[in-house]
This record gives C-alpha cells, sequence and structure tokens, in this order.
C-alpha cells in the first residue's frame, strides 16, 4: 500500500465503531429516552450540531443527533425516541451496556457566526435534541450573544423534552422561552397553543442582528420560513438541520443526497441559502 | 518513433481529448481534460523508461492468464449462460478477453455487491473488522470501466476517505483494453468522451494477431515479470498495424450527441422540464441500472445474526435511488416518494451534480443501464433531450 | 414478549398446500436452535395430533398460512388474533391470496359445481381472501413457498421482540446483483420488476421468470410494466394473465371482497 492511502485511511476503518459505555439512561417521555455514554478511549469532542452514529451489536446502526455540548465533556448526551429497529434497542439499554459509536459527522451550527448577534431558536418535536446543545453553547459563552429566543413547540405538554432545563430557562431566564403545544388538556397549560408560527409572528426581532436556527419535522420548516421571511430575516441568517436517511455517514453511501448535496457531509446544518433552489431539500 | 516511449505513454494519446504535460519530477502528471477545461492532479507514475512494444499474441492469451493466476487472484470477464460477467475465474481458459460487453461492470471488484465490514461478537460484547478481500488482477476492463473507476475513486476519496475501497483499488492492478468500436448499439461512449483508456496499470490494444501491450506504473511491474517469458518484441509491421488500428479508431467513435461542457448546465436548466413525467411513467424502479451501472456507489449497511444469537455480521450491501424506500426517513417522509423524481435524481447524478463536483463524467456511455432496462430508459436520450433534442426520453 | 419465558408459538393453516410449514420444517440446520428458543404449542404439520380444533390458547405468535376461503376460517382467525400477541400471514396464500384468488375470476357457483359436482350445497364457502383481508396483521412474509433464509431471518427478531425490518424493493435488484441477465433482454417477460423482494431472485437465477408469488410492491409501476411487456411484443391480455397466478386478489377482487 502507499504511504499516502495509508496516511489517508489510518489504522482502522471508518466503518468500524468505538466502544462506548452506557453511563445513564433515562426516559423523557414515553417515547423518548435520554441516553449519556461515555466512550472507553478518548472523548467524543462533538460540536452542537453534528451527529454520531450508533452501533447496538447484533441489532444494527443508526444515525442520532448529539444533544449536549461535549467539545469539552468526557461523556455526551443523545435524545433517542423510538421508531425503528436500532431506536427501539436503544430504549432496552441498561447503565453499563456497551454500544458501538463512529463519528462525531456533519457540520455544526452556525457557533461562531451567531456570536454578537441575537439568536432565534426555533424547534418543533424531536427538533429540540439537537438544539439543545446549542441552547447549553449559549449558556456557556452567554455573554457572546444577544438577546436569545427559544421557541419550542411539542404536540401536548407531555411530549415536552427535557422539561426541567427547558422550564429553567423559561422562569429563570438566561434565554426567553416561549412554548407551545398542538393539544393542551384543559387547565394545567399556561402556555400558548397551536403551532410555532403563531408566537413566532408576534416576534419582535431586528433583523439586521439577527440569526435563526430551526430543527423539527420536515412539515415545519417552510411554515417557520415564510414567517422568517416575512420578518426580514435573508436566506444566510437563517440554517437548519435536515434528517435523511443515512448509513455512512461520510457521503459515501449516497442515501442523504439532496440533489448536489450530501446531508451528512456537506449537512445536517445548512443555512438556508445553499438550500433554497434545492426543491427537494424542505 | 512514438512507440519509444519517453514520456511514459504513446502520443496519440495527446492528440484527442488529452494533452499531457509533466512537470520536472515526473512525478505528479497534470492532464488537461480539454473537453471541459478541468484540471486534475493525479497519482504519481512510475518513472519513464525506453523500451521496445510488445506484443502478446492471442495464443498466448491463456498461459499470460495462468502467469498472473501463480501471483494472485484474476477479476475478468467468463461466460455464463450466454453473456458475459465479470468474476474471479478459476480456470484461465474460462477466460473471455474478446467479451463485447459483460452484464455488470468491474465495480464489484472494489465494491463488491455485499461486503462484510465488522463482525460483532455478542457474547462477549466484542467486535473486528473484517479484512477487505478483493482480487488481485483486473483483467479485461473496457476504456468506459477504467473511467468509472476514476469517476468511483473521486467519489470514495472526497472528504473522508472510505479506506475499504481505497485498500482494494491499491491491491488491485488494472489491465484494460482498448476498444475498436462501439460494444452494442446501446453504448454511447463516444458522446461521453469515455472510449479511450483512461487510466490503467497495463494496457492492451487489440491487434489482428494480438494485443500490444502495454506497461504503465509501478503495479505493472508484477505483470512486466509474470509475463517476461510470454511477450514478444513488436516488429516494425505490428507497429504499423497499431498506428492504422488506432486511426480506424477514431472514426469508430466520432459523432459525438453531447457537449459534455455544457451538459451539467443543461441538466440543471432542465430539471423542473416536464418531460421527466413522461420517463417517471414509464419507469419501473426496478433498479436494475442502478446495480449495473459502474459509477452507481450507493449502499446500505444491514446486519444480520446467526441463529444462536452469538455472533452478528454488519455488511454493506449495494442500494439504490431508484427505490421508494431510499429517501425515506422516519415520520413517515419521503423525499423522493414520486417516481419522476427518482429516476431524475439518478440521471442528474449522473449527468450534473457530481460532474460539476469532481470534473470526470459520472455517466461513462457504457450503455449497460440501457441493455438492462426494460423499459427503454437511456441517458444519452435524456443528455440529448436536456440539450435540446426534441426525440422522446 | 419475554425473552426469559419461552414465547408461545403457533402455526394454523387454512386453505393451502401446507407448504410454507414444510419449509419451516426444512430449516434443519436452524431447527434444534430456534426449538430450543421458542416452545411450540401448535403445529399440526409436525405433529402427531389430528385434531384441528382451536380454543382458547395464548399465543405470543401465531403463523397463518393459507387463504380464508369460508366464514368457519374467518372466525378462527379472528378468535386466533384475539388471543395472540403477533399474527404473522405466512406465505403467498395468506398474504396475497396467491394461486387461491383464481377461483374469484369465476362465479362460485360454478366453480362449487365444477369441484364438488352434486355435493356443492355440502361446502359453505364464500371468495378466497387473504388473512390481511379478515384480521390486521403485523407482519407478513412472502412467497410461494416462504424463503427459508428470510424466515429464520424474520424469527430471530421476534425471538429477541424486536419489529422486524421488511424490504421493500423490487426482485430486480436482487437479480442483477446475483448477475442474472434481465428476462426481458432475452426477449421474455418477468414480473421481477413490480414484485417485492426478499426472495433472492431464486426463480430467475435458475433460468425461470419471476411468476410474482410475493406479491406486487405497494407503488408497483404497472403502466410501465404494460409498456415493458409491449416492448418484447406481450399484449396486455398476457400481462393481466401473468399476474392472475399470484396477484388475482389485487387486481381482480379486492373491492368486491374488502
Amino acid at each position: 500500500m502507499s504511504e499516502s492511502v495509508r496516511r489517508a485511511i489510518g489504522e482502522s476503518s471508518v466503518y468500524t465503531p468505538r466502544k462506548a459505555k452506557v453511563e445513564s439512561i433515562q426516559p423523557m417521555t414515553p417515547s423518548e429516552t435520554l441516553l449519556e455514554l461515555r466512550p472507553s478511549a478518548s472523548p467524543l469532542r462533538g460540536s452542537p450540531g453534528q451527529f454520531v452514529q450508533v452501533t447496538i451489536p447484533g441489532v444494527g446502526e443508526c444515525p442520532i443527533s448529539l444533544c449536549s455540548d461535549c467539545r469539552e465533556t468526557e461523556t455526551f448526551q443523545l435524545c433517542v425516541r423510538r421508531v425503528g429497529l436500532v431506536t427501539t434497542a436503544i430504549h432496552r439499554l441498561v447503565p453499563g451496556s456497551i454500544v458501538g459509536i463512529r463519528g462525531p459527522f456533519g457540520t455544526t451550527f452556525p457557533l461562531e457566526e451567531a456570536e454578537g448577534k441575537d439568536v432565534l431558536l426555533v424547534a418543533g418535536g424531536l427538533g429540540m435534541a439537537p438544539l439543545r446543545s446549542f441552547v447549553e453553547y449559549i449558556l456557556k459563552n452567554r455573554d457572546r450573544f444577544g438577546e436569545v429566543t427559544l421557541v419550542y413547540g411539542t404536540r401536548s405538554p407531555k411530549d415536552l423534552l427535557f422539561r426541567e432545563e427547558v422550564f429553567e430557562w423559561y422562569y429563570e431566564k438566561p434565554i426567553s422561552v416561549i412554548l407551545t403545544v398542538d393539544l393542551a388538556p384543559a387547565g394545567d397549560w399556561t402556555g400558548e397553543v397551536g403551532p410555532v408560527t403563531i408566537p413566532l409572528r408576534s416576534l419582535e426581532i431586528v433583523p439586521a442582528r439577527t440569526l435563526a436556527v430551526m430543527v423539527g419535522p420536515p412539515v415545519m420548516f417552510s411554515y417557520v420560513l415564510d414567517v422568517l421571511r416575512e420578518k426580514g430575516l435573508s436566506d444566510d441568517r437563517i440554517y437548519c438541520s435536515l434528517e435523511r436517511r443515512m448509513f455512512c455517514g461520510i457521503g459515501k453511501c449516497g442515501q442523504c443526497q439532496i440533489e448536489d448535496l450530501l446531508c451528512c457531509k456537506d449537512g445536517p446544518v445548512f443555512s438556508l441559502s445553499q438550500i433554497a433552489d434545492r426543491g427537494e431539500a424542505l | 518513433m512514438f512507440l519509444r516511449r519517453a514520456a511514459g505513454r504513446p502520443r496519440w494519446l495527446a492528440d484527442g481529448c488529452f494533452s499531457w504535460a509533466e512537470n520536472e519530477s515526473f512525478s505528479v502528471g497534470l492532464f488537461v481534460f480539454r473537453r471541459r477545461r478541468l484540471e486534475l492532479r493525479l497519482r504519481g507514475r512510475g518513472e519513464p523508461k525506453e523500451e521496445v512494444g510488445k506484443i502478446l499474441k492471442k495464443r498466448d492469451v491463456i498461459s499470460a492468464v495462468e502467469a498472473l493466476l501463480v501471483h494472485g487472484s484474476v477479476y475478468a470477464p467468463v461466460e455464463k449462460d450466454d453473456h458475459f460477467v465479470f468474476e474471479e475465474i478459476e480456470r484461465a481458459s474460462d477466460l473471455r478477453l474478446e467479451a463485447a460487453q459483460t452484464v455488470h461492470s468491474a465495480k464489484g471488484a472494489f465494491f463488491p455487491s455485499k461486503d462484510p465490514l465488522v463482525r460483532f461478537d455478542l457474547s462477549s460484547g466484542d467486535w473486528e473488522e473484517l479484512p477487505p478481500a478483493a482480487p488481485r488482477f483486473l483483467f479485461g476492463l473496457h476504456p468506459c470501466d477504467t473511467w468509472a473507476m476514476k469517476a468511483f475513486d473521486c467519489w470514495m476519496r472526497d472528504g473522508i476517505p472510505d479506506d475499504r475501497y481505497l485498500r482494494r483499488r491499491e491491491h488491485g492492478v488494472i489491465i484494460a483494453v482498448q476498444c475498436l468500436k462501439k460494444c452494442n448499439e446501446d453504448s454511447f461512449c463516444g458522446s461521453m468522451g469515455t472510449y479511450r483508456i483512461f487510466e490503467a496499470d497495463v494496457r492492451l490494444t487489440p491487434m489482428n494477431n494480438g494485443y500490444f501491450v502495454e506497461f504503465e506504473t509501478e503495479k505493472a511491474r508484477e505483470v512486466e515479470e509474470a509475463w517476461r517469458e510470454i511477450l514478444l518484441e513488436a516488429t516494425v509491421e505490428e507497429e504499423r498495424e497499431l498506428e492504422e488500428m488506432k486511426s480506424g479508431m477514431e472514426d469508430a467513435f466520432s459523432g459525438a450527441e453531447v457537449d459534455l461542457e455544457r451538459l451539467p448546465d443543461d441538466m440543471k436548466a432542465s430539471f423542473y422540464a416536464p418531460w421527466w413525467r413522461d420517463m417517471g411513467k414509464r419507469c419501473l424502479d426496478c433498479g436494475q441500472c442502478v446495480a449495473v451501472c459502474p459509477t452507481c456507489t450507493c449502499f446500505a449497511m444491514i446486519d444480520e445474526c446467526n441463529v444462536s444469537l452469538t455472533e452478528c455480521e454488519r455488511s454493506r450491501r449495494w442500494d439504490g435511488c431508484m427505490f421508494h424506500s431510499f429517501a425515506e426517513v422516519a415520520g413517515p417522509h419521503n423525499f423522493r416518494s414520486d417516481r419522476c423524481a427518482r429516476i431524475r435524481h439518478r440521471m442528474n447524478r449522473k449527468g450534473q451534480w457530481l460532474n460539476r463536483r469532481f470534473g470526470v463524467p459520472f455517466c461513462v456511455g457504457c450503455g449497460r443501464c440501457v441493455t438492462a432496462c426494460p423499459v427503454g430508459i437511456s441517458p444519452l436520450k435524456v443528455f440529448k433531450r436536456a440539450q435540446g433534442g426534441t426525440a422522446d426520453v | 414478549m419475554n425473552i426469559a419465558k419461552k414465547p408461545r408459538v403457533g402455526f394454523f393453516s387454512f386453505a393451502s398446500c401446507e407448504g410454507c410449514q414444510l419449509a419451516f420444517l426444512e430449516c434443519e440446520e436452524e431447527l434444534p436452535v430456534l426449538l430450543e428458543a421458542v416452545e411450540i404449542v401448535r403445529f399440526r404439520e409436525a405433529s402427531s395430533y389430528e385434531g384441528r380444533e382451536i380454543g382458547g390458547e395464548e399465543f405470543d405468535v401465531v403463523f397463518l398460512e393459507g387463504t380464508i376461503a369460508r366464514e368457519k376460517d374467518a372466525e378462527e382467525v379472528r378468535l386466533l388474533r384475539k388471543n395472540a400477541k403477533i399474527v404473522v400471514a405466512f406465505g403467498a396464500c395468506a398474504t396475497t391470496c396467491g394461486v387461491n384468488a383464481i377461483r374469484n375470476t369465476r362465479p362460485l357457483e360454478i366453480v362449487r359445481r365444477e369441484v364438488y359436482g352434486e355435493k356443492a350445497g355440502w361446502y359453505d364457502v364464500f371468495p378466497a381472501r387473504p388473512v390481511s383481508a379478515v384480521v390486521p396483521v403485523d407482519y407478513t412474509l412472502r412467497g410461494c413457498p416462504v424463503d427459508r433464509t428470510e424466515l429464520v431471518k424474520f424469527l430471530l427478531f421476534l425471538l429477541r421482540d424486536l419489529p422486524a425490518p421488511i424490504p421493500k424493493y423490487p426482485v430486480c435488484f436482487e437479480c442483477k446483483a446475483a448477475g442474472v441477465v434481465c428476462n426481458y433482454v432475452r426477449g421474455r417477460t418477468c414480473l421481477g420488476p413490480v414484485t417485492t423482494c426478499g426472495c433472492g431472485a431464486i426463480c430467475t437465477r435458475f433460468g425461470g421468470r419471476c411468476e410474482g408469488c410475493r406479491g406486487i410492491l405497494p407503488d408497483a409501476n404497472l403502466e410501465g410494466l404494460r409498456y415493458a411487456y409491449r416492448e418484447v411484443g406481450r399484449s396486455e391480455e398476457d400481462l393481466k394473465h401473468d399476474l392472475q397466478l399470484f396477484n388475482s386478489f389485487l387486481s381482480t377482487m379486492r373491492e368486491k371482497v374488502l
């Protein structure tokens, strides 16, 4: 093998997972669980917005967004919704279980671009998971950012993720938080009711110094986008994290291709100016 | 005398779509791919050497393969029923070097349809990487296959490289055969500019009585060594014959129907054209085009356990963008649920996005997909239509 | 399902040749391990017990083979659905109604007279339908007969109480990955382009054509297939005829039965 190739490919294959131990696992909602992993060799050092491929030996592998800011921590957290084969198996893990991880892969949220600006975060459902890592990053470096607003919508109050943290932000106000649910049982919900676009529309922002990041289900994007554009935000100030089927995480398997972009490699965080003219993206 | 290869490769190659410049150290060659005005930095080549042309006589082909089999496995066209496929050959006599076209491309040598990656030991919770086995000699690749290999290289080296592919690629020695005419009426290599061998370790040019042999790279040394006793020195007549062959060849591939330089832009312009719908109505999503395509790289990963659930093997398998489930995510939401969007995606991968990204054609015009398609969908027809043609796609 | 407790499994067959149960019994290498892992409660094909009454037994998984062709069978299936956590439609007859649906293409009275002669009145039958037309099923294992490899893989997911992934692409891809020349290239027709994969293209690999026993894919392009038939000089009638063998139910009777 030639030296250049040897240097390019390293010791072990990019397809071989490395080991990580389950530190803790706690259910957050009936279908979502919070998993904390400790890589056995060296820490993950992933940045907000990136994802890892999680292997459950004997079952399979799936991509999961980092939900904690683990640039400097020994462990990292993943919020996993039970939807398919691998996520079902993840829900059965117990502390001490060994899983495989590959990554971190993909682009990060606009951490540097957002500095000195007001940040508007829009989360829909499970979209809160990746955005939570960004919020953690912002809280650690609070003085580098202006006004930070989180608009978070879920189906119902019981589907709220990171409930305690979100309520802490809500009451302590390190960032302003607006919560909204599609359906609220009578009585015990004091937040908004309806899609995220409703509180978003009444929000006052200064487009010139605002940067928006939205993460959520595909149906949410176009509605939120309309509102953000109405408010005068230009496309290069709007970021979103896209979800696609992916196997390799390094731009080889072709599954996540969005026209000429690869979601795993060129994304998952895209600025809207990158994807606005790509009909398939949103 | 052009056969004396002072510049490492014969001059005739410099006449067509390439020009060939070299820097002083000769370790890095710089191609100028004139038709796309793109410069590609390529790997270093071996030291140039002065030598006489070599001939592999037809009657010696079998012994040549036998000589290779001593050194390693040989992946080459063999006959199966009434057609040809690339396979690892067992006996030298199985080789069908004269095979017009194989059903599949040669991509399976470096990118097998099933590639076991990792074995998990479920009782101990440990796992190990499985070594990427690969054939040593790829014998009988056509020019289109060498271009496809270049496309594959670009894709697999981009960003974080695919080490499994690269290891196999490094290990493999490519022995390509120059075509003198189109394989069949489905191929359109003339239009895609891929009818000359792009890169090969050893290149063979067919002649009346055998093959003119050129050793191109460091890796070719092993072949050169193995064939030392088999090859004959070319006579003056044979060299003349070779030149005639080559000039005749140019005519056989003339009449390009695609403007490659404009193709990505034209594909982009016609992204929302109504004629995609006509094709979407016919396309069966059967994915045969994907399986036979030499530049289709998509795969999925599948984990399979043994029956006692003590072991599990993860392998990657070919997958294809023509399938409904390909762009599906949890939700469920499908980003290309429409058949027309899927065929358009595939065609744009071949004609627009990757060409632009890497500067090499991602459709090499071999026409295998055209042959395989039950409803006669052809990239050539699509490209022509995108460039203003009026014929049905 | 609890891993510690062996899952209780039952095999039941309705109108069919019972070949799919036989396919399970042919998993000779895997059977010792599989039988260790499950408790087979009912499996008439593999037991000396000759009764076929279906009672109130509880099951973790039932495999239902065959077509539902009379009210009595439908009732049994409903009972099994009630008593079982997981219902698997097993084989072509149970999933697509298979060859039994050919019966539906002609008036039932004529068919009954033809088969049972003057005793036609003794048998109370209704238009044949797959299990899924009677009760909701959790999984479908396709094929005539079911593919052994696929069956074992499926059981391994079931044993671990994991949702088994069911592939959704056409036979063609498996056929091409195996390096087989397309039947259409040879001027023959084939239902591979529209048929659900999982069989490893066993028919075409051995020189046959795909007859569609695994059922037409939900989003199959039959219009395109018509075009492909025309391309090799076959007519619309030929296509109808080919689809009739295993997919009559889909094309002719679905509305009438459901």
